[in-house]
């Protein structure tokens, strides 16, 4: 139920969503209790900790296993039976740096997306055609990235 | 004291995460992976494969598991030992988190998340970085190529996998995976959204470096890219959270376009769901077998560009459907 | 009754955040940059948000973090140890004083004035639907405005770049 504007006093451990007379007060809630009193996310971590508590043994049982002794041949990075030459980190992709930039972009814009996509069918056709706006102005600059990283002497 | 334990220990939760749907499950489900995968790519390539561990080498991914904890973790000298073995486990764990959202049935699921969608997503975003610091950890060139090249492969096929399934998005209005599967009782997915299926099939192999998508692990360029200088268990780890990962995106697959666990009443919903899994999977390891590998930088543009559009295309299709008002057909 | 998941958490925080400051080499910094985001998605879902939660993962995590790893990586030509190690003289150890002195005035302060801090937030669950449909709606001007101003970014990030890039190269074959 809307409460246009008797918010001006209490601030504090309230949250509004909407603006002007669509506003409404959101109650508190708690996570949902999934299963045996835990919440979903308690669920996760245990079974994360399952998965730690089979991997980490089987870690450090391999290391203790293994046998030492240190021996500069063995010990040299493989390269095919070449001697090893020359530091290992060197600039070979930044031609490509553009596409980690985009990635970033996308990366946000499918934020966006994803709340415009739950809402498609409750939203009239004439408010979705500015969200469409928002993607076709963002294929521009991922056609200039993908136009500077495909010239490689630039780089 | 004991008896609360006996009492978590036998209680449905802890039995569906230790076994089935959670940990066991994924886990022999990525080791008869392995087998699979080499049987089949044998005999795509007119050979047997393992045939002596067990019958038709079923034993196989135990024997490799086996040797694999036994052999001495070898690492060149200036690696960084600590940092690799650490990022050979978060491998491990990040592969396997996205299997408490699988749903294997009605209401038979580890964890039922009402962002169970984006959940799946920013887990797999995390595996770029891990993969990179493995190969900068390595200290080799080859490892580090190999990290890098994966970084880039991975980022570039993510954006298209996520806008392909902004269609089921649209349709269902939910990111809850049970209730996705719910809406498919009339009709899968797969046939309204081919072009998103097709976009995310393409994408989860580029994110699953296989081929026609592996050049960061090519075997005749970089022996075996990032992975080059991970043995005994670490190497374990990382090999076996590959295939956790293709068990994991078979089954999301299986999950967003196949219907999940739906089918006709003869088998258990589980059932349904496993044999759908493992089909998509070997569908995976045919295509290995199958096609040749792609060069790096038409992989990168393809996957920037014509694929995104591609997706794209695929949510102005879906939104067609919903102005004709077909969605009717995936409301419960 | 202080909340043990937000106690959790804001260590996890905190303390990455220190180990990310006070590592040797870069990429243990970024990664520790790396572990205090996933304790702040952490913190937003305990606040209600996990739609956020996810996309800081993704964001934060999986693309800005990615980013720094990446640029440490290809512009230190060294090994990374470049931060030499030097014992903190008297001027040092006078500011780490002031600084721990500074902190605990400031953590006394906040929990005199808000006495419920060690408990969790108020959780509140806002409804996905909700906010596209008010994205979509009352703010899209808003996201327009956002998209124009994002695209703007790159190319001019993406021309200053290949800008120095061209200097260098035509400097190199002179």
């Amino acid at each position: 139920m809307p409460e246009p504007t008797s918010r001006s006093t209490d601030l504090s451990n309230t949250l509004y969503i909407g603006t002007g007379k669509s506003a409404h007060r959101l109650p508190t809630t708690s996570l949902r209790k999934s299963r045996m009193g835990l919440d979903v996310w308690s669920l996760v971590v245990i079974f994360e900790a399952v998965v730690f508590l089979v991997a980490f043994p089987l870690l450090v049982f391999g290391w203790l296993m293994g046998a030492k002794g240190k021996n500069p041949i063995r010990d040299a990075p493989f390269e095919s039976g070449q001697t090893h030459l020359g530091e290992a980190r060197q600039r070979y992709m930044m031609q490509y740096y553009p596409y980690l930039i985009m990635f970033i972009v996308f990366d946000v814009v499918a934020m966006f997306l994803f709340t415009w996509g739950l809402a498609f069918s409750s939203v009239s056709s004439s408010q979705n055609y500015l969200f469409l706006i928002f993607i076709a102005i963002l294929v521009a600059p991922l056609g200039y990235a993908s136009y500077l990283a495909g010239k490689r002497e630039l780089w | 004291m004991i008896s609360l334990v006996l009492r978590i220990i036998t209680s449905r939760t802890f039995l569906e995460i230790v076994f089935f749907p959670g940990f066991l499950n994924v886990m022999l489900s990525a080791a008869l992976l392995t087998w699979l995968e080499r049987k089949v790519i044998a005999r795509v390539q007119l050979r047997i494969g393992p045939l002596y561990a067990g019958i038709s080498g079923i034993l196989q991914p135990i024997a490799d598991g086996v040797k694999l904890v036994f052999k001495e973790a070898i690492f060149p000298e200036l690696a960084d030992m600590k940092l690799l073995m650490l990022c050979a486990l978060g491998l491990m764990m990040l592969a396997f988190a996205p299997a408490v959202v699988i749903p294997f049935g009605e209401g038979f699921v580890i964890a039922d998340m009402d962002v169970g969608l984006v959940y799946v997503f920013a887990v797999m975003s995390l595996f770029p970085s891990v993969i990179l610091l493995i190969g900068w950890g390595s200290n080799s060139k080859y490892s580090f190529l190999g990290g890098l090249r994966s970084l880039f492969q991975q980022v570039a096929y993510e954006i298209p996998m996520w806008f392909s399934v902004l269609g089921i998005v649209m349709l269902t209005g939910t990111l809850n995976l049970t209730k996705i599967v719910e809406a498919q009782q009339r009709l899968w997915f797969i046939v309204p959204q081919v072009l998103g299926f097709a976009v995310f099939f393409t994408a989860a192999l580029a994110e699953l470096e296989r081929t026609p998508f592996d050049l960061p692990g090519a075997e005749t360029e970089l022996v075996m890219g990032w992975m080059t200088e991970l043995s005994g268990v670490p190497f374990m780890l990382g090999f076996l959270a590959m295939y956790t990962k293709l068990y994991v995106m078979s089954a999301l697959i299986t999950t967003l376009f196949l219907g999940g666990w739906s089918g006709p009443g003869l088998l258990p919903q589980p059932v349904w769901f496993l044999l759908k899994t493992f089909l998509v999977a070997s569908v995976v390891v045919v295509i290995r077998g199958t096609f040749p590998r792609v060069r790096v930088d038409i992989l990168l543009r393809a996957g920037w560009t014509r694929l995104l559009l591609l997706a794209l295309a695929n949510i102005f299709v879906t939104v067609a459907l919903i102005s004709l008002g077909l969605d009717w057909v995936w409301r419960i | 009754m202080p909340d043990i998941a937000f106690l959790a958490l804001s260590g996890l925080v905190i303390v990455s955040a220190i180990f990310a400051l006070e590592a040797r080499e870069l990429i243990y910094g970024a990664v520790g940059l790396a572990f205090s985001l996933i304790g702040v998605a952490g913190l937003f879902i305990l606040l209600g948000a996990e739609y956020l939660a996810m996309f800081q993962i993704s964001v934060y995590v999986g693309a800005v973090v990615v980013l720094i790893l990446f640029t440490i990586m290809l512009v230190r030509r060294e090994s990374g140890r470049i931060l030499e190690e030097e014992e903190p003289g008297r001027l040092g150890r006078a500011g780490i004083l002031v600084a721990g002195l500074v902190a605990l005035a400031v953590a006394g302060a906040v929990l005199v004035l808000v006495p419920a801090s060690l408990e969790a937030p108020e959780f509140y669950r806002v409804p996905l639907r909700e906010l596209g449909r008010l994205l979509a709606s009352s703010y899209a001007i808003a996201l327009v405005i956002l998209g124009l101003l994002v695209g703007a970014t790159i190319v001019g990030g993406l021309t200053l770049v290949r800008v120095e890039r061209e200097e260098k190269t035509s400097g190199a074959t002179q």
